[in-house]
């Protein structure tokens, strides 16, 4: 019994080198301790050889990383650090996994910003933008001049492809909302101001754990030296006697330093806005629909666009799913003919304006979610569904973008949108199927 | 480029990844690599059934993640362990404790069956396994604890709550239990 606990001292290393030559010594001397030290050995091996075959299934590990919302590209950039090291083979199936997840994040968020980019770019829209910036003021002017003569309103008119006829107060409520245009341009300048609160001061470590907690600083200290800003600031403001300041058996450190200077992405310092812990997200952004899905309404119009200004607040259940309110401001540019009783023709340029207050829901697929170098690309489904606040109609959206963050908090989004308005015009009702594309910027509090 | 947060100790990674900052996934990855394997070696051992193990290795981890406070828990792959040890210790709670003679027979048998054959190390490791598996909970878990997880003594003795010679006697007994389970053939690789 004796000999088993010599070895399992020798085995654990607890000997030391006196120890250790005494053993060696009892050992070539002793035949019963050598075999039982063969045995002994066998078994520390068997235990070993044992351990590597409870590599976790890749499913396994997936399946955490999916629920906890962390991103492929840590787990591939890990997987393929421990490949080189000779590591588990689960780490290089996980890493293939991972990558094909990645390839296909990655093409289908290029298939849908492509179309969203070809829609924007190869459309009209182009010729409407410079035709609307330079030119519908004038266009507008001239229209409503030109029927001077025989008023502003037509008299009657045909509806060229259902030949419903509108009565007069429908075209002046038409012709009217041309008066309200407004300029759809965008002048904000978002100021944030990061205060910085050194963490280390709510360190409280009990007796034995000092060593550890003295050690831990120190290798903290490199980390954060890497950092030539926070480098100067650990220079400046903790010395080794602070560190191992002690009270009531305890280990803390008692100073907050705080900084200006210091980048977000550092983990040892928070901003004042993450000590928000409510899970809510804020965006604003902007956005331009053209491209009737359907020909609108009744009217044979030339083409129709949309700008829109929206701002969203978001509660997030959870890393996937979030809902909120969305405000939009959407400013209609419209552009049609309209082929009255008596044969003429009377051209319309009007800007309708809406202020829409939609309840929001969105889906962030997190399993979806990659990286590039630093940034991380998440993409969205959303949908909406609210009143114009005027009681001009309804409006249901939905959309799927990315959401490109730059940080944990801060994203840029882009988003392609198909919107429906419904409106009522006299006593029809109306359907405006438009597709779009918002830009945004978004900020996650509580993070 | 990412952070290489292979040098940095558990510690230091529980604080990057208790702050949920950019950088707190990689820290978690690193930790996962770190401790993946000896915690799952643990919940089968425990729980001996490989779908109810992986069940409590991944509500393991996800628990570690969402509530590990460096602040609190200083030693921080006995925290990890701990976590593992109550949810191990739930489904056991609600599992009758049946025990298999079927097992110890079977191994008996195959004892027996050595002298005419040729077995390799994986014949060793699985008559390992089996011996393991038919120690007393207690002991089995110092064993796991020390020879899978890499616990100290004294490590060993936080989780589960005894002295630090108790831990020791623990794991010294149980690997005995195992040597004299497998007698006949380490007798016989020894010879």
């Amino acid at each position: 019994m004796e000999n088993e606990f010599i070895i399992f001292d020798y085995l654990d290393g607890e000997m030391n080198p006196e120890q250790e030559q005494a053993f060696f010594n009892l050992l070539s001397q002793n035949e019963e301790l050598r075999t039982e030290f063969k045995q002994q050995l066998a078994l520390k091996n068997s235990f070993v050889a044992d351990l590597r075959s409870f590599t976790p299934d890749p499913k396994s590990t997936m399946g955490i990383f999916t629920k906890l919302g962390i991103s492929a590209t840590a787990v591939t950039a890990a997987s393929n650090a421990i490949g080189t090291a000779g590591g588990s083979s689960f780490l290089t199936t996980l890493s293939s996994y991972f990558s094909a997840t990645v390839v296909k994040s990655i093409l289908a968020t290029l298939a849908i910003s492509t179309s969203a980019f070809i829609a924007l770019f190869q459309s009209d829209i182009i010729d409407w933008e410079s035709e609307s910036k330079n030119n519908k003021t004038e266009i507008v002017k001239q229209n409503l001049n030109s029927n001077t003569s025989n008023s502003n309103q037509p008299d009657d008119y045909t509806n060229n492809n259902i030949g419903n006829n509108l009565d007069n107060n429908s075209n002046e409520k038409l012709t009217n909302l041309s008066e309200n245009s407004t300029s759809n341009s965008i002048n904000k300048e978002i100021i944030i101001k990061y205060n910085y609160i050194f963490t280390f001061d709510t360190l409280k470590l009990k007796g034995d754990e000092k060593l550890k907690a003295t050690q831990f600083l120190n290798n903290a200290k490199h980390i954060i030296n890497s950092s030539q800003a926070t480098n100067n600031l650990i220079q400046n403001h903790i010395t080794t006697s602070e560190i191992y300041q002690t009270k009531y058996n305890t280990f803390s450190l008692s100073n907050h330093f705080t900084a200006n200077s210091i980048p977000i992405k550092n983990n040892y310092y928070k901003s004042d806005i993450n000590n928000i812990h409510l899970p809510l997200t804020v965006e604003i952004g902007y956005g331009q629909f053209n491209n009737s899905l359907l020909n609108e309404i009744d009217l044979n119009r030339q083409y129709t666009n949309l700008n829109n200004i929206k701002m969203n607040l978001l509660y997030r259940f959870n890393n996937n799913i979030s809902a909120g309110v969305n405000f939009s401001n959407e400013n209609y540019y419209q552009n049609f003919n309209i082929l009255t009783n008596n044969g003429r023709i009377l051209e319309y340029h009007q800007k309708p304006e809406f202020n829409v207050l939609s309840a929001s829901l969105r889906y962030s697929p997190t399993f979806l979610k990659f990286g590039i170098k630093l940034l991380d690309f998440q993409p969205i489904i959303q949908a909406a569904y609210g009143s114009d606040l005027n009681g001009g109609g309804f409006v249901s959206r939905v959309g799927t973008g990315i959401n490109l963050h730059i940080n944990r908090s801060a994203y840029f989004q882009i988003l392609g949108e198909y919107s429906n308005l419904n409106y009522k015009q006299g006593n029809l009702n109306y359907n405006s199927n438009r597709i779009g594309i918002n830009f945004g910027f978004g900020y996650r509090l509580g993070e | 480029m990412s952070e290489d947060f292979s040098k940095h100790s558990d510690l230091e990674l529980a604080f990057i990844i208790s702050e949920k900052g950019k950088n707190s996934d990689n820290a978690f990855m690193e930790f996962y690599r770190r401790h993946s394997v000896g915690l799952n070696a643990y919940c089968y051992k425990i729980l001996n059934d490989r779908v109810t193990a992986e069940d409590v290795f991944q509500e393991t981890f996800i628990k570690f993640y969402e509530n590990v406070n460096p602040k609190l828990h200083t030693n921080i792959s006995g925290f990890l362990i701990k976590i593992a040890r109550n949810i191990c210790l739930n489904y056991k709670r609600n599992k009758k404790k049946n025990v298999d003679i079927t097992e110890m027979e079977f191994l008996a048998y195959n004892l027996k069956q050595y002298d005419s054959q040729k077995y390799e190390n994986k014949q060793l490791m699985e008559f390992v396994n089996t011996a393991v598996d038919l120690l007393e909970d207690d002991y089995k878990e110092a064993l796991i604890l020390r020879e899978y997880n890499g616990f100290e003594y004294n490590e060993i003795a936080k989780v589960m709550n005894i002295s630090e010679i108790n831990a020791k006697t623990r794991v010294c007994r149980a690997k005995k239990k195992i040597k004299d389970l497998l007698k006949p053939y380490l007798n016989e690789i020894t010879s």
